[in-house]
C-alpha cells in the first residue's frame, strides 16, 4: 500500500528532479558556462564531460585535514551546503506546476535554503584555520549582507502580486496572466543582479578571488572535501537559474507534465548563460564597491516595483 | 557596444586562434633559439664553445686518445655564444625545442674527436682537425713568416713539453753552444 | 565484484587524466622568464583548458606542481612545505634550466642551496631557458603519464 508513493518519493529523489539528474544536468550547465567563456575568449574550450571528471578526481584525491583546523565544522561546512542546495532542488517545480515536494509556504523555505550554502562556505573558511579563509569568509558574509535586500525584497514583490507565498501559487499567476519578468521589470532586472551575488560570480566575486586570497574560504580543502564544494558550485547554478526562472519567467505552462518539465529546462539554460555572460564580460568588484550595484542600483529598483505593487499600478 | 566589438567577438566564437598543438606542427618565430646541435662532419673539436659558455654548459671530456664534447641542455640558456664564436662554423641553435624527459641527463649533444700524441711525452692534446686547420690556415696567411717543419714540431708536440727550453730548436742550438763555451759538455 | 572494481578503476584513470589541475610554485631566484611561458600556456593561443588543464589558486588543490627557478636558501623550506601540501597523487615538475641544474646561476653563490630535485622528488624536466609552452604542455602530459604508472602499480 504504501509501496507505491515510497518508490515514487525515491525515484524522484535519486533520478529525476533528484540526484543523477541534477548532478548531470548541473555538470552540463557549468560546461555550458565554461565553453561559452572560452568561446568568447577566442578559445576553444573543455569537452562536454569536463565537470564530471573534475568532480571525480577530487573525488580519489587524498584529503588532507590541516592541524589548526577545527575538525567538526572543517567536515561539516561542505555536506551541510550541499544537503541544502539539493533539499533546495527537490522544491523547485521541474514537473511544470508541481514540485517534489510542494507544500504551503514553500517559496520563502526555498529562498531560506539558498542562503544557508553562504553561509556553510563562510563557515568552513573560518574552521580552515588559515588566514585566507578568514579574509575570504569576512568577505563572503559581507557580500551577504549587500546581497540580500535585493533579493527579497524583489521576490516580496512577487510573492504580492501573485498574492501567494508558495511556488505553484506564483506559477498558476504567471500562467494566467503572463510572466512576472514583463509585468515586473524593475524587480526583475534587481533579481539579476542580486542572484550574480548569490552565484559569486564576477562581477561579485570577491569571496574566492583568486590572485587574491589564494583561493579564499576553499584554501585548505583538498580531495573530497573540495568535490563537494564543487558539486556545490554545481547545484547553485541549477538552484539559483531554476529560481529566477519560476519567479519571473512562469509563462509558457502548458498543462502536460513531460512538455512542462523540457520548457522548464529550457528556461533554466537560457538564465544560466545570462548569468554567465554577464560574469565572462565584467572584472572583479572590491567589496567595499560591491555595495553600489546592489543597494544603490538593485534595491532601489526593487523597491521602486514595490511601491508599484503596493499602490496598485501593475498589469 | 559598438558592433565592431560585436563582430569581432563573434569572429572568434565560431574561430578560435587556437593552434593545433598536438595534432599538428608548432609554430615556430624567425630567429628561434633552440637547443645547439654539433654537427660531426664540421666541428674541428677547438673547445671555443666551452671555453666562452657563460654556464658552463659544454663540458670537454679526454678519455682514450678521443676527446669528446658535451653540450648538456640542463645547463643551457641558449644565448648562441657557441654559434657567435665556433669558427668551423659547427653548433647550431636548432627550431625545435627541447623534448622533456624524466632523466635530466638525456638532453645532450655530443661530438667526439681523435686526439694527437705528442711525440716527446705521449699526452694527447689537441684533435687531428684542428691541427690540419691551423696548419692550412697558417700556410696560407703566414707562409713569408713560418715555414712548414715549424709548424710541424709546433703541432706535435704538447704545450708543456714545447714550453721547456731544450725542446725549441733554436734555444736547443743556443744552450749547446752555451755549454761547449762554459765548458758543461 | 571484480568487474565493478574494475569499472571503477578505469572511471578514477580516465578523470586523473583528462581534470589535471596545476600549481606554480616558484622556487626562489628566477627571472619569471618561465612564470611568464606558464602563464602563456593558458593563453588563448595554447589552450590548455581544452586538455581539461586548469591553473588552481591553491596547492591543496592540485595535481602537479610546476618548479620554476633556482633553488635560493630562504625558498627552500617553503618549497619543502608547498610540496608536502599537494595532495596525493602528485607529481613535479621542473621548468626550465634554472631548475634542472641552476643555468648561470653557480652553486657556489652566497644565496644558492643546491638544485631542486636535492629537495623534492622531480619527475619530468623540461629544458629551456625558457621552454616553450608546448614544452611544458608535453612536460605535462609526460608528467600525467608517469603519474598513471605509479597509480597503477599496487602498492
Amino acid at each position: 500500500m504504501y509501496i507505491v508513493p515510497l518508490l515514487i518519493a525515491l525515484a524522484e529523489i535519486i533520478i529525476y528532479p533528484g540526484l543523477i539528474f541534477s548532478i548531470l544536468f548541473g555538470g552540463i550547465i557549468v560546461w555550458l558556462y565554461r565553453k561559452v567563456r572560452a568561446r568568447l575568449q577566442g578559445r576553444r574550450g573543455p569537452p562536454w564531460y569536463q565537470t564530471y571528471a573534475d568532480v571525480f578526481k577530487l573525488l580519489i584525491k587524498e584529503t588532507i585535514i590541516p592541524l589548526r583546523a577545527w575538525k567538526v565544522g572543517f567536515i561539516a561546512a561542505p555536506m551541510i551546503s550541499l544537503a541544502a542546495l539539493f533539499v533546495a532542488v527537490l522544491l523547485l517545480p521541474f514537473f511544470g506546476k508541481e514540485s517534489a515536494l510542494g507544500f504551503l509556504g514553500d517559496a520563502i523555505v526555498l529562498l531560506y535554503l539558498l542562503t544557508i550554502p553562504t553561509f556553510a562556505i563562510a563557515f568552513g573558511g573560518m574552521a580552515s584555520g588559515s588566514p585566507y579563509g578568514i579574509v575570504g569568509s569576512g568577505r563572503e558574509t559581507s557580500l551577504l549582507v549587500w546581497y540580500e535586500l535585493p533579493l527579497w525584497l524583489s521576490a516580496a514583490t512577487v510573492f504580492a502580486l501573485a498574492n501567494s507565498i508558495s511556488i505553484s501559487g506564483i506559477i498558476e499567476e504567471q500562467a494566467l496572466h503572463g510572466p512576472f519578468a514583463i509585468r515586473l521589470p524593475l524587480a526583475f532586472i534587481a533579481f539579476l543582479i542580486a542572484a550574480q551575488a548569490k552565484l559569486a560570480k564576477r562581477p561579485f566575486d570577491i569571496p574566492h578571488a583568486e590572485t587574491e586570497i589564494v583561493a579564499g574560504p576553499y584554501t585548505e580543502y583538498s580531495g573530497s572535501l573540495r568535490a563537494l564544494f564543487e558539486l556545490c558550485e554545481v547545484f547553485k547554478w541549477l538552484a539559483v537559474s531554476a529560481l529566477t526562472a519560476t519567479l519571473f519567467l512562469g509563462w509558457p505552462v502548458i498543462g502536460n507534465p513531460v512538455a512542462d518539465a523540457l520548457i522548464f529546462i529550457v528556461k533554466i539554460v537560457f538564465f544560466a548563460l545570462i548569468f554567465a555572460f554577464i560574469d565572462i564580460i565584467n572584472p572583479r568588484l572590491r567589496i567595499e564597491q560591491a555595495g553600489w550595484p546592489l543597494w544603490k542600483i538593485a534595491a532601489a529598483l526593487a523597491l521602486i516595483d514595490t511601491i508599484r505593487v503596493c499602490m496598485g499600478l501593475v498589469i | 557596444m559598438k558592433s565592431s566589438i560585436v563582430k569581432e567577438a563573434l569572429k572568434y566564437f565560431v574561430n578560435p586562434v587556437t593552434e593545433a598543438f598536438p595534432a599538428a606542427k608548432p609554430y615556430f618565430p624567425k630567429k628561434y633559439r633552440g637547443p645547439p646541435v654539433y654537427d660531426q662532419d664540421k666541428c674541428m673539436g677547438c673547445t671555443a664553445c666551452a671555453h666562452v659558455c657563460p654556464a658552463d654548459a659544454i663540458t670537454v671530456i679526454e678519455k682514450d686518445g678521443k676527446r669528446t664534447l658535451e653540450v648538456w641542455y640542463g645547463k643551457c640558456t641558449f644565448c648562441a655564444r657557441c654559434e657567435e664564436s665556433c669558427p668551423a662554423d659547427a653548433i647550431h641553435l636548432m627550431e625545435e625545442f627541447g623534448v622533456p624527459s624524466e632523466d635530466k641527463l638525456a638532453f645532450k649533444s655530443t661530438v667526439t674527436h681523435d686526439m694527437v700524441k705528442c711525440k716527446l711525452c705521449g699526452k694527447p692534446f689537441i684533435t687531428i682537425r684542428h691541427a690540419e686547420w691551423i696548419k692550412k690556415n697558417l700556410l696560407e696567411k703566414m707562409s713569408d713568416v713560418v715555414g712548414s717543419e715549424e709548424i710541424d714540431f709546433f703541432l706535435t708536440v704538447c704545450e708543456d713539453c714545447r714550453h721547456k727550453v731544450e725542446n725549441i730548436p733554436e734555444f736547443r742550438k743556443l744552450l749547446i753552444r752555451a755549454a761547449i763555451k762554459g765548458g758543461k759538455v | 565484484m571484480s568487474s565493478k572494481k574494475c569499472f571503477l578503476c578505469s572511471l578514477a584513470k580516465w578523470a586523473r587524466r583528462k581534470s589535471v589541475w596545476l600549481y606554480h610554485a616558484p622556487a626562489g631566484g628566477l627571472c619569471n622568464g618561465c612564470d611568464i611561458e606558464i602563464a602563456a600556456a593558458i593563453t588563448p593561443r595554447y589552450d590548455v583548458e581544452r586538455f581539461g588543464i586548469l591553473l588552481a589558486p591553491s596547492p591543496r588543490h592540485a595535481d602537479v606542481i610546476l618548479v620554476a627557478g633556482q633553488m635560493t636558501k630562504h625558498s627552500k623550506e617553503r618549497l619543502l612545505r608547498v610540496y608536502q601540501q599537494v595532495p596525493e597523487p602528485k607529481a613535479v615538475v621542473a621548468i626550465g634550466s634554472c631548475a634542472i641544474s641552476g643555468n648561470v646561476f653557480t652553486t657556489e653563490n652566497y644565496p644558492v642551496a643546491g638544485t631542486v630535485d636535492q629537495i623534492i622528488p622531480v619527475d619530468v624536466y623540461v629544458p629551456g631557458c625558457p621552454p616553450k609552452p608546448e614544452a611544458i604542455i608535453l612536460g605535462v602530459v609526460k608528467a600525467i603519464e608517469k603519474l598513471e604508472k605509479r597509480t597503477a602499480e599496487p602498492t
